[in-house]
């Protein structure tokens, strides 16, 4: 096999979408966007010794250094991507260029030259616009699906009309005018809160629950508003289902159409938002194989194949509180945090050990750099090393830290994704309760 | 009108113990993690509370900086 380079952008889904598709309600907060840029750190977990992992902004040295004593192999780049601090793109919370945009926009520094050797592997983290074009610009090594298709499968409408095709129970609809997004929505509120979702949301987080008829009024003006600007309206409306899991499949559907199921993750989440990602207990799997899941899972795959697409997917699937399976309810063209998750786990599986996947949220208020951080934690035992098997891996760094020497800036605030290690679930909470312990000792203020 | 829009915090972070630990100089963000949805959901709940008309697109987040400042900007806006 070639070596591979992964890198990608997270919130990809922001990338794919219309300019002239008309947006629910969102707020801009800056310091989400400087967390959701970093997030590409994450992608080390899938490399071997001989694969890359280019990061917009290179990973710390410190960081990287703990990474390679537990065991992970990767080369990383040293040098930061042209930044993208500058431009507006019009997404709440999201990056403005793509790694790829900024690639190409690199592509006559010959730090990014030198870091991608010919014949070498592209493994996008999702195909965005500028996959292809860097494929070709550098040398690249890589077949991906066409944008429009790829366009197409990831979004909520998409996974509407698989729903149908699968002749699962549907409750979604997909409404294209304020009137019948009025209408609709007031008749799913005489039974209960329902959801309107962005046609290419970001999973989890382009979700509004809407419970009162003003509220439902509100956003009904804010689409108004924006269609008299000239803007087209997809919004899905479905009654907002109690749920007792949520769990999600990934698999990877092969150029020549081949499925292959990868892995399942419980999660916990927050609100519906990505909160923990779990190793599915027994008793879901068993219930998940007397519903035939994973043959409708590669039917799913088989059906995308049919629509051009090929490579990674991640479908979203939860348990309703009723005891009944709700199989498909969102279809993700990418890789996924849960596959993350599953790649930190077959590296830990190989010494022994298993994770979950989490994130710490907090404010930095300090001023020490992350070799510090990595110090003190191994004094108080918070961390996961070769000596110590119930500890907190931090996967990522610069989602809150900035660069070691750099000047001092305000608080700010930050993300930390992690795996917490342990052989039982109380040993994994445990191991993320000392972690966040020691954080304060390092001036991170700990949010819950 | 202060402790109304705690109570609505406290709904839209679904955290009963929130009205203890919060003061009027706490940051809903920084202090209480309000993501972007809960921001989101606090808006539409604070609207259909109190009657009054936010404007998504010109909405800053420093407005949510303290809830001293949140509650200021909420008593100056327009009826509906």
């Amino acid at each position: 096999m070639s070596p591979r380079i992964f890198c990608g952008t997270f919130e990809a889904e922001a990338h794919l979408r219309p300019r002239d598709l008309a947006k629910l309600p969102a707020i801009t907060d800056g310091g989400s966007t400087r967390i959701v840029e970093a997030m590409d750190e994450l992608l080390f977990a899938f490399c071997g010794p001989t694969d890359r992992v280019l990061t917009a902004k290179s990973m710390e040295n410190a960081h990287v250094d703990y990474l390679h004593s537990i065991g992970f192999e990767f080369i990383r780049n040293r040098f930061d991507l042209p930044s993208s601090a500058n431009q507006v793109s019009g997404n709440a919370g999201v990056p403005a260029l793509s790694v790829f945009d900024r690639m190409l926009d690199a592509a006559g520094h010959e730090n990014l030259a030198g870091f991608l050797p010919r014949e070498i592997q592209l493994e996008p983290f999702a195909v965005l616009p500028g996959t292809s074009a860097v494929a070709d610009r550098f040398g690249l090594i890589g077949s991906f699906p066409a944008l429009d298709i790829v366009r197409r499968v990831n979004t909520k409408s998409y996974s509407l009309e698989m729903r149908d095709r699968l002749q699962l129970p549907n409750v979604g609809v997909a409404v294209e005018t304020v009137a019948s997004f009025l209408d609709r929505g007031a008749l799913l509120l005489r039974q209960g809160p329902f959801l309107a979702k962005d046609d290419y949301g970001v999973s989890g987080k382009g979700n509004l629950r809407i419970d009162s008829a003003r509220a439902l009024g509100t956003i009904g003006q804010h689409l108004s508003a924006q269609v008299a600007r000239g803007n087209r309206i997809r919004v899905i409306v479905e009654p907002y289902l109690r749920k007792s899991a949520d769990f999600s499949c990934q698999f990877r559907v092969e150029a020549d159409g081949k499925v292959e199921v990868i892995s399942i993750q419980e999660l916990e989440n927050h609100g519906q938002a990505f909160g923990t990602s779990r190793s599915p207990r027994p008793e879901l799997m068993e219930l998940l194989d007397r519903h035939a899941y994973f043959r409708l899972m590669n039917e799913v795959g088989s059906l995308m194949y049919a629509d051009g697409y090929y490579g990674d997917v991640c479908v979203d699937s939860m348990v309703l509180e009723d005891g009944s399976l709700a199989p498909l309810v969102e279809i993700n063209a990418r890789k996924s945090m849960s596959l993350i998750k599953h790649a930190v786990d077959e590296h830990l599986a190989k010494h022994g050990q298993k994770g979950c996947f989490t994130s710490v949220s907090g404010v930095n208020e300090g001023t020490g750099d992350f070799c510090r951080l990595i110090e003190l934690l191994e004094a108080e035992e918070a961390l996961y090393t070769r000596r110590n098997s119930v500890g907190v891996i931090p996967l990522t760094c610069r989602t809150m830290f900035e660069r070691s020497g750099a000047p001092a800036t305000p608080p700010t605030r930050g993300r930390l994704y992690v795996s917490a290690v342990g052989e039982t679930a109380d040993q994994q909470r445990a191991a993320l309760a000392r972690f966040e312990s020691a954080l304060p000792k390092f001036g991170v203020r700990v949010l819950h | 009108m202060q402790q109304q829009i705690i109570e609505i915090l406290a709904e839209v972070k679904q955290d009963p113990s929130l009205p203890k630990r919060v003061t009027g100089a706490s940051h809903l963000v920084d202090d209480l993690n309000l993501d972007s949805l809960q921001m989101i959901d606090l808006i539409l709940k604070v609207q259909d509370k109190f009657s009054v008309v936010v404007d998504f697109d010109s909405f800053q987040v420093e407005h949510l900086s303290s809830l001293d400042r949140f509650t200021q900007y909420v008593s100056g806006l327009p009826r509906a």
